[in-house]
């Protein structure tokens, strides 16, 4: 019976004509009987008719039966729905404002996550497509070229697995004239393509051969590179582009698919790749420990990440036992679609489950709003009761108006949702290049649909199905009045009620915890006067700056170019630096000198980095023990280091750390020995950020650059300290550079209050996001509360009149309408800190030197509730209290 | 009116499912021929109004007594052939003996003098 009820649904249009059919083909039957008794052709049709009967309105009744309303019921059911919304447009319009919020605002975020967290990968197999990390006390770190190889070979599970690195090159393209620019190149192997299904607009991909020495100048370009320095030429390919001052042959263009989260914008995207020269060495013994390489793995078919995972952690076991680098370093397999949120799933699991909240309550606010509608309906809806309509049409005359609410509500939201997403896009931070895939497709209006029409079920139908029930006579008699005011629907309202306060409860106590962690964040002790920095990276090239065993080149630019800064006029002080806080993303090996280390894994680390002798000073950094860099520590003289407090007292918690000597191991480049330098400290300074605002100081360790040849790489920044706004330097710091080598690019030129703004991006969207939300929900609720308040008070006018008569004072009958409004509001708020805190694992991701059950918090946001819903129960309570007694018991 | 007179008696309630399962039971036939075969059966005293025939056919389809197919009658149009199923068979099964007690009964105290 359902079964054919539910085809009848499906193949309606098919039944329809059917019934029209069966009908048909009676009353030719019957006008040919009577033809044959000698009536003429016309008038027996017409007998026939007749003598059906009427004949319109047993097909209706027939298709009623079926289940399936005509197309002209449906219309009717529209019509007269949207009549009775057009003719109380208070109503209406409040309801579709709320639900357009509610589903507004989960479209925007819903939007995102899709972009973000759901959709699948834009490449062929992306379900098999998986990265591969090596876990270093902890951590996950890109594997090594050495450990990567061996996985690759001894793997099972892995159909391919690519590594490949991203470099800063200075790359300028053939137009005459054209200074280079800093970009970010990838260096890649043929395979690197392959593996994500990518095939190029036209050329082709590198060939094995040209991952060897020698052969690597080529080139693939991306297709906006290639339209905004070639102008989308066809004859690009066999041109050649300049790679740090080599000129390197384009092969290939690549189409726009590969997505820049892939490797982050910390740099800007990458816009060419060339080949990664791997040889047989590189692959050796040597080359364990050099990690940080970017890799794409392919699983075979019907292999899980879980399966790849424990296979190359037996792998990785392995390799311990073969390597003393690799001791303690174990593998995990992640699916590549789970690394495109990276810190942004949190902040996103957040949203959701915030604006789930508010189209919660703002259901119950227009549910609580059609309640008390029905009450006055009800009159109606009786007298269509008996006049005929049976619950089946009375039911889908409801239907119908709600659903129109629900879709009129949702289609505003959807057109607040994509405006509200232009405008997220236009202020889309560059270092969450996620939300650059943010858009409103067809995904995103089905979920929309979905939720309006969900939305409709939940605030519409199902507090209108007991509308319909009922004895049709004793709701006459009552007319309406107070037929409604039963035990049952107050119970009904004061649960939306409670359900407002607890959902209001969770919003506010998460945006007051995020956006006191945000305070703290930003406003911690950096450790130095951030502003007033200016800061710029310089890419040296090493075809002519060559820093394998002579930087005599490099440290010659550095000393040049940091003279030629301080002569600025405006310029205090300026230094050049691997590193500025709050990041240093070099570590060191090292051990105290004369205290060996029985085995390479129990060696410390530290951060490190090297400097010329104005770093200190520029930042600002205070200077607690011993002195600083001087001009007096020439590159001849044996090195001396500067450590931090941190790693001062992890490390001579007990002695003077003055004069000791450490010695610096570069495990990485496989020769432990060779690569050693031994360095006296001279100096402790105050720590600052190494790893990040939110992560406390690690211990870190700064060399002399000209004293540590070895390691003064090309990759150099500056920091100037200016006396004015720190831009307005910038033309000279441009001029200064021009003077010494005008073929090199001043590149991330920001100031560092600007970069450390930038480290709280995503928790400064969330916590503006979130805060929106709550103000939203909060507001909606104070209206939902006020709402049925007044609704209590109206209903017990006649009750508080009898009251009043009795002697009740003013002050009685304030405490009879708040105690009320404050016995719900205590239950709400009860209910919604127990659901805030069982959700407290997903805001320990965010939360900084603030706990979940910080006490001002949890003191303070129940009373700001509980405030709330004074505040919003004050004016029907005091309305309750003017009441005039004699009014109220005639007219209840 | 003349016609008034002529009328046939009303249809017991309820007895009209009855007469169409039981006008089924020689086979399959459309709504028109279950009228037809009524009313000949009857000597014309039962005329099945179509305003009830059809319900009553659809009515019990949906409960699963009846099957439906659409063929080419004999007169060479689509029409919609019902047929019955077990369950409807059962079901006459039971009207019929209730109905054969029924009338009995009845007929038995008419004539009683």
């Amino acid at each position: 019976m359902l079964r054919q009820r539910l085809m009848a649904l499906l193949r309606r249009q098919r039944l329809d004509q059917d019934l029209n059919d069966e009908l048909a083909f009676h009353l030719t039957m019957r006008a040919g009987q009577l033809e044959e008794s000698g009536v003429s052709h016309a008038e027996a049709a017409q007998a026939a008719r007749r003598q059906f009967g009427n004949v319109a309105m047993i097909r209706e009744g027939l298709r009623d039966m079926w289940g399936f309303p005509s197309a002209e019921a449906l219309w009717r059911d529209i019509r007269y729905g949207a009549r009775v919304l057009s003719r109380a447009p208070t109503f209406t319009i409040v309801a579709v404002l709320t639900i357009a919020l509610g589903v507004g605002a989960n479209t925007a975020v819903f939007s995102v996550a899709d972009a973000v967290l759901l959709r699948p990968l834009p490449f062929p197999h992306a379900d098999r497509l998986v990265r591969l990390y090596s876990i270093v006390n902890g951590s996950p770190i890109g594997p090594s070229t050495g450990d990567a190889h061996d996985f690759a070979t001894e793997s099972h599970t892995l159909q391919s697995l690519v590594i490949y690195d991203v470099w800063r090159k200075n790359v300028s393209g053939n137009t005459p004239g054209e200074r280079p620019e800093q970009l970010r190149v990838g260096l890649v192997p043929g395979e690197f393509f392959t593996a994500l299904g990518v095939t190029p607009l036209m050329g082709r991909v590198f060939t094995p051969e040209e991952t060897r020495p020698g052969n690597d100048k080529v080139v693939v370009l991306t297709e906006r590179y290639w339209r905004s320095h070639f102008g989308a030429s066809p004859s690009v390919l066999g041109q050649s582009v300049r790679i740090n001052d080599e000129p390197y042959t384009v092969i290939g263009i690549m189409p726009d698919v590969i997505p820049d989260w892939l490797d982050g914008t910390t740099f800007g995207p990458t816009l060419m790749w060339t080949p990664y020269v791997l040889t047989q060495e590189d692959f050796g013994a040597l080359h364990h420990g050099d990690r940080g390489n970017g890799t794409i793995g392919v699983l075979r078919p019907g292999v899980t990440t879980a399966m790849a995972t424990a296979e190359l952690e037996r792998i990785a076991n392995e390799l311990a036992e073969r390597y003393p680098v690799n001791r303690g370093v174990g593998a995990r397999v992640v699916p590549l679609a789970d690394t495109r949120a990276g810190d942004l799933r949190p902040t996103l699991v957040l949203l959701v489950a915030s604006v789930a909240m508010i189209l919660l309550i703002a259901c119950t606010n227009v549910a609580s709003l059609i309640m008390a509608r029905h009450t006055a309906r009800r009159h109606e809806i009786v007298i269509r009761a008996s006049l005929g309509a049976g619950r089946g049409s009375l039911v889908r005359q409801l239907v119908a108006e709600y659903l129109m609410l629900a879709l009129l509500g949702g289609a505003l939201g959807l057109a607040a949702a994509w405006i509200g997403g232009l405008a997220l896009s236009s202020l889309h931070p560059a270092n969450l290049p996620q939300l650059a895939d943010v858009r409103i497709d067809a995904r995103v209006l089905l979920y929309t649909l979905g939720i309006s029409v969900g939305s409709g079920v939940l605030f519409g139908i199902i507090p209108a199905l007991p509308a319909t029930r009922g004895n049709l006579g004793t709701a006459i008699r009552e007319g309406g009045r107070s037929g409604t005011g039963s035990k049952r629907r107050q119970t009904e309202q004061h649960a939306l009620v409670v359900a407002q306060i607890a959902c209001c409860v969770i919003l506010v106590l998460w945006t007051s915890l995020i956006v006191k962690s945000l305070l703290r964040l930003e406003h911690q002790d950096s450790g130095f006067r951030a502003d007033r920095l200016l800061t710029a990276h310089v890419t040296l090239p090493p075809a002519r700056y060559p820093d394998a065993d002579d930087a005599g080149p490099v440290e010659r630019f550095c000393e040049t170019f940091s003279e030629r800064l301080r002569a600025i006029p405006g310029v205090r002080d300026a230094t050049i630096t691997t590193f500025f806080p709050p990041v240093n993303q070099y570590s060191r090996s090292f051990t105290l000198d004369g205290q060996a280390v029985s085995r390479l894994d129990d060696m410390p680390r530290a951060s490190f980095g090297v400097v010329d002798d104005h770093y200190r000073t520029t930042l600002g950094i205070p200077l607690v023990e011993g002195r600083d860099f001087a001009g007096s520590d020439r590159a001849t003289n044996p090195p001396v280091i500067l450590i931090n407090q941190a790693l001062s007292q992890r490390y001579f918690a007990d002695h003077d750390p003055i004069g000791r000597r450490l010695v610096l191991r570069q495990l990485s480049q496989g020769r432990p020995d060779s690569i050693s330098t031994t360095a006296t400290i001279v100096g402790v300074i105050g720590n600052t950020k190494n790893h990040g605002l939110a992560v406390e100081a690690a211990p870190e360790i700064i060399g002399l650059a000209r004293q540590m040849p070895d390691m003064n790489a090309g990759f150099k920044y500056i920091v100037v300290r200016t006396s004015p706004e720190p831009f307005r330097a910038i033309e000279s710091v441009r001029d200064a550079l021009r003077s010494i080598d005008p073929e090199l690019p001043l590149a991330e030129v920001a100031t560092i209050d600007a970069v450390m703004a930038k480290q709280t991006t995503d928790r400064r969207l969330s916590a503006t996001l979130l805060g929106l939300f709550t103000v939203g929900g909060v507001l909606l609720a104070i209206i939902g509360i006020y709402g049925v308040i007044s609704y209590f008070v109206a209903q017990r006018t006649k009750e508080i009149g009898l009251r009043v008569t009795l002697g009740a004072s003013r002050a009685n009958i304030l405490w009879l309408v708040l105690g009320a409004g404050l016995r719900l509001a205590a239950i709400g708020i009860a209910i919604g800190l127990i659901g805030g805190f069982a959700m407290g694992r997903v805001l320990s991701r965010f939360l900084f030197l603030v706990t979940a059950t910080d006490p001002t918090i949890v003191v303070g946001v129940p009373l700001l509730i509980a405030g709330i819903a004074i505040v919003a129960c004050y004016l029907p309570a005091r309305r309750a209290t003017r009441l005039d007694p004699v009014i109220a018991l005639r007219e209840a | 009116m003349a016609k008034t007179k002529n009328r046939p008696p009303e249809l017991v309630q309820g007895t009209l499912d009855m007469l169409v399962l039981k006008a089924l039971t020689r086979g399959n036939l459309h709504g028109y021929a279950v009228a037809e075969w009524i009313r000949a059966t009857s000597r014309d005293v039962l005329r099945v109004q179509e305003g009830a025939l059809y319900p009553a056919l659809h009515r019990l389809e949906l409960a699963g007594m009846l099957t439906s197919e659409w063929a080419v009658s004999d007169k060479g149009r689509r029409a919609k052939y019902y047929s019955l199923t077990a369950e409807g068979r059962k079901h006459l099964a039971a009207e019929a003996q209730s109905w054969h007690q029924l009338s009995g009964a009845i007929a038995l105290v008419m004539r009683t003098v």
